[in-house]
């Protein structure tokens, strides 16, 4: 009992020392935070929470997007599709959206290939990458990390950004540009690109860039990602992204300018649904209802997918309450 | 007391021993999980102490006594050679094992429900309903009401042929809350149920939302796939899985011992073959194995050891399919890995490579080299219903290639017979497959090796259709490098004679072309007098070809033009010489005292029509599910050898 005493003063003796020399970490801590905080006040980390907005109104990232006027020129009535699925001809194709509707291909628009993802700003300007489709020509491989613009009011082609990338397409990954969304709010372009990415190593990256000056504003690097999808939620903005090696959908909040926030997280598995298969996002959409449309393929870094004719859909609707997605259905193509 | 403590640990000490010494089988996968490689024996631990000891852990006493030889064998033999091809730890293992009839023969309740089959399909109501367990009373008055609904049923026969199919009831079940509520349905409380049918020929299910209250269908709705699996499949997958060799040796466990471990049949995907698929997953030695089931043809599709714990996987889908173990078996196995095969006088390499098919390498037959490389470099593909419309596919590996017809398993080698049964020789035979072969637009293609017991060997290229329609034509394109890389010359049979070709040039096989008396067309020297003759495919080597109507080209030999992997190689759809390889006869070089290159282009037109089918394909009805069949068109020259 009295070693036990002892032992007690000794620890009472050791706390009173502790104590003053705990006084001054705690002073010196709270000095600390008080700076952090006054340099934070002034020098906003770019990505920041307190630097993201939220919506009052959640509708998707490019709700400002619209119909290219030139093919009014052309005779084409509105409302328009954009049609790449290839079945008309190789590339582009502009489709009136009605039984027996007239289409549009420019012969200028040719020296694009087949292409694959596609992006509308608010001036109608038209964002396309392209994508190996079943053959793919080896002079064709060094073009997969480009990304076209056609002029929203004269149809003029002409290459807009060419992106780096980790190392160059190859026979054994022929893929570059897969992913392509634009956001209203910050006038940028978001591109995900698998370019270089080895069976071991994942070396695509998602850039953002600016519009106007085509300058690469921020990226993401060593992620493979299909599908891109920006919607304006009530606590943010966020980017959805579908993964390349699994099929799961990853979603990263963005900063009002845009820029990636945090690291991006794991928001959903396909895999996992309801009648959900091992297939990829390969894009994602929002509807104005609004409504989150997945269409997945099965991505294996070959050219098979591109003869694969089956794609499923997977629907989620919004729910107001708690502003996320709640899964409603899933069908093929 | 003292005594008895004493007594007491060493009795701990001995069922501790028996504990660990008892699962030496498994030290094998220890080794593997912390990433050593292991060679230790499992041989070693079976024969000394027999492999019943080690798997219940019985005569521990004589186990024990080894205990002190054996752990320094634990701690060095992690890290051999060995272990290094074993990969079922780390990668998919495809077994692809359809023992139909030694499933009916061993499992009294498969032979039970493949009769009820056979029954229900002779019936004039082909429906295998739900077995009564499964349901509650509701349930089975759900389904009475659903099957008595025409458009419930309305899938029960092939539309055409009028052939029953076979379509089993897998789930009547109460509606979820979710879905009364998403869908609106006023039904009074546990009244409204969900019956759901799967058409094994047509893989889709049709579900009926049923009010047992009022005795209404509600709704029926057709979506493609499972989307549900009754109790009783569940349990002859497992069954099946626990009667699969393979799979109880991945275990390491007697059937008795698998039997009792802990496991869970989960719905999975066949995605390729579109069929039911369901995946048996075992917790053994603190992982999972999940085994493929192909619920339709019931053939065990292959394995894969992962981590985790079986109670993480509740009401879940299996993270395997049919394409993912396909994938990653072909992947690790054989994508850009050598590999060796000996077989009567024949000895060679071959390669699966990313976008050039499966490459034949350093061929020799007798101690002779023959061949350096072979390959098929595409498939140019063209329609003559529309100009310009085709594809160039390559073929190859599953990931990571251009290849837009892949490999789903490894090559397979097999005994080439004559009429009478006699041996004469082997194929080594790779498939490749579009991913929902043989549906619309989708392909298969093979590489064909075939050896002889004469010394003769075959190039050839096979073609099982379907495609986008008739008048559809193929064109493969092959590279072949005979010899060792020497000196070689090549003559033409041309005007009665064998000519020396003195420059690099193509050449049609048209019905006017002339062939030697024997049937040859080339004359390949690789030394001063002695090499290989070339026979086209003229229809006459008994395989059903229609001939090669080849375009040959007679090239030098250049690393830059094609050694290496290609993407796809010349354009889909033209009908002349300009198939991709003519590119490299601009300027036409003297072959004098050089190596030769051939690159070989035969043209095939695939054929519809009823008893006439060649390059076709077509899904049938057999016992009530979908079965793919063919009509394989080959093409491919054979080379005959010649000693002056």
């Amino acid at each position: 009992m009295s070693k036990r005493k002892k032992r007690s003063t000794r620890k009472s003796g050791r706390k009173a020392a502790a104590s003053s020399s705990g006084k001054k970490w705690f002073w010196l801590v709270a000095a600390m935070v008080l700076l952090a905080l006054g340099v934070y006040q002034f020098f906003p980390d770019e990505g920041s929470q307190s630097n993201r907005k939220g919506y009052a109104h959640p509708q998707a990232g490019d709700y400002c997007k619209r119909e290219p006027l030139f093919p009014a020129n052309y005779g084409l009535q509105s409302p328009l599709l954009i049609d790449l699925s290839q079945r008309q001809g190789i590339g582009l194709f502009i489709l009136e959206a009605r039984q027996g509707g007239r289409s549009l291909h420019l012969p200028q628009w040719d020296f694009m290939g087949p292409l694959g993802p596609y992006a509308l700003d608010e001036q109608g300007n038209i964002y396309l990458a392209p994508v190996p489709h079943v053959s793919l020509p080896p002079e064709a491989l060094r073009h997969q990390n480009r990304i076209y613009r056609i002029d929203g009011q004269t149809g003029e082609a002409s290459l807009f950004v060419e992106l780096p990338a980790a190392d160059l397409p190859s026979s054994r990954n022929p893929f570059g540009v897969m992913g392509l969304a634009y956001d209203c709010d910050s006038q940028t372009l978001y591109a995900s690109s698998v370019a270089g990415s080895t069976p071991g190593e994942e070396k695509g990256r998602i850039y953002q860039i600016d519009v106007q000056s085509k300058e690469l504003l921020d990226s993401l690097q060593d992620m493979d990602v299909l599908g891109l999808g920006i919607f304006n939620h009530r606590r943010g903005k966020r980017l959805y992204l579908g993964l390349a090696r699994k099929p799961e959908v990853y979603v990263i909040e963005l900063s009002d300018k845009g820029r990636f926030s945090g690291e991006p997280g794991f928001a959903f598995s396909l895999q996992q649904l309801s009648g959900g298969q091992y297939e990829q996002a390969h894009r994602i959409r929002f509807t104005r209802k609004p409504e989150m449309e997945i269409k997945a393929i099965e991505f294996n870094y070959t050219l098979m997918a591109a003869s694969d004719p089956l794609r499923n859909i997977y629907l989620f609707d919004y729910n107001n309450k708690t502003d996320d997605w709640i899964f409603s259905d899933f069908h093929s193509q | 007391m003292n005594r008895y403590m004493s007594k007491l640990k060493r009795f701990e000490i001995v069922i501790l021993l028996t504990k660990y010494l008892g699962r030496l089988a498994d030290l094998r996968r220890w080794c593997r999980a912390f990433h050593f490689r292991s060679i230790f024996p499992k041989l070693f631990v079976t024969r000394i102490f027999g492999v019943k000891e080690m798997e219940a852990g019985k005569n521990f006493l004589s186990v024990a006594k080894f205990f002190p030889v054996l752990l320094p064998f634990l701690f060095f033999s992690c890290g051999s050679d060995e272990e290094q091809q074993d990969v079922s730890l780390t990668s998919a293992v495809l077994v692809n094992e359809a023992a139909r009839e030694r499933w009916m023969r061993e499992i009294p309740a498969f032979r039970i429900y493949w009769e009820e089959i056979h029954q229900r399909l002779a019936s004039p109501f082909p429906v295998l309903s739900l077995q009564p367990d499964e349901m509650d009373e509701q349930g089975r008055l759900a389904q009475q009401l659903a099957l008595q609904n025409k458009q419930f049923v309305r899938d029960l026969f092939e539309p055409q042929s009028g052939q029953p199919l076979h379509s089993e009831v897998m789930r009547a079940a109460p509606l979820s809350q979710e879905v009364l509520t998403r869908n609106r349905l006023n039904c009074r409380e546990g009244s409204c149920y969900e019956v759901q049918l799967y058409n094994f020929f047509f893989n889709h299910t049709t579900t009926a939302w049923v009010d047992v209250s009022s005795r209404q269908v509600l709704n029926v709705s057709v979506k493609s796939g499972a989307r549900a699996t009754n109790e009783r499949l569940k349990r002859l997958a497992r069954e099946v899985v626990l009667h699969t060799p393979a799979v109880l040796e991945a275990l390491a466990v007697k059937p008795a011992v698998a039997k009792n471990l802990n496991s869970a049949v989960l719905p999975a995907r066949c995605e390729r073959s579109r069929h039911l698929g369901l995946a048996p997953v075992f917790e053994h030695g603190g992982r999972l194995l999940w085994v493929l089931v192909d619920a339709t043809d019931w053939k065990v599709v292959g394995y894969k050891w992962m981590n985790g714990r079986l109670s993480d996987w509740q009401a879940k889908v299996a993270p395997i399919s049919e394409r993912t173990i396909q994938t990653e078996a072909v992947m690790s196995n054989f994508c850009e890995q050598s590999h060796d095969l000996q077989r009567d006088d024949w000895s060679m390499e071959y390669v699966l490579q990313p976008s050039d098919g499966l490459e034949l390498k350093n061929l020799r037959y007798k101690d002779r080299q023959v061949l350096l490389s072979s390959k098929l470099v595409d498939w140019h593909v063209s329609y003559t219903f529309k100009k310009g419309f085709g594809y160039s596919d390559a073929v190859g590996c599953p990931q990571f290639s251009s290849a837009a017809v892949v490999a789903f398993r490894g090559p397979k080698v097999e005994a080439i017979l004559s009429d009478g049964g006699d041996t004469l020789g082997f194929a080594l035979v790779q498939d490749f497959r579009s991913p929902v072969w043989p549906l619309n637009c989708n392909y298969r293609y093979e590489n064909r090796y075939e050896f002889y017991r004469d010394g003769r060997f075959r190039i050839a290229g096979v073609n099982h259709g379907l495609g986008c329609g008739v008048t559809g034509w193929y064109r493969p394109v092959f590279r072949i490098d005979l010899g060792e890389g020497g000196v070689e010359r090549m003559q033409r049979y041309e005007a009665k004679a064998w000519r020396t070709l003195e420059r690099e040039a193509w050449h049609l096989q048209e019905k006017q072309t002339e062939y030697s008396p024997e049937g040859y067309l080339y004359k390949w020297y690789l030394s001063e007098r002695s090499g290989y003759y070339l026979e086209p495919g003229r229809g006459q080597f008994g395989d059903g070809g229609r001939g090669d109507h080849a375009y040959s080209y007679v090239c030098l030999c250049k690393p830059e033009e094609g050694e290496e992997d290609m993407t796809t190689f010349g354009p889909c759809c033209q009908e002349d010489e300009m198939q991709g390889p003519e590119q490299f006869l601009q300027p036409a070089e003297p072959l004098a005292g050089k190596d030769l290159v051939l690159w070989y282009v035969p043209q095939m037109s695939n054929d519809n029509r009823p008893g006439q089918e060649y390059c076709w394909a077509a899904v049938i009805v057999e016992d009530g599910r979908q079965k793919d069949i063919s009509w394989p068109g080959t093409v491919g020259p054979m080379f005959v050898p010649f000693s002056e």
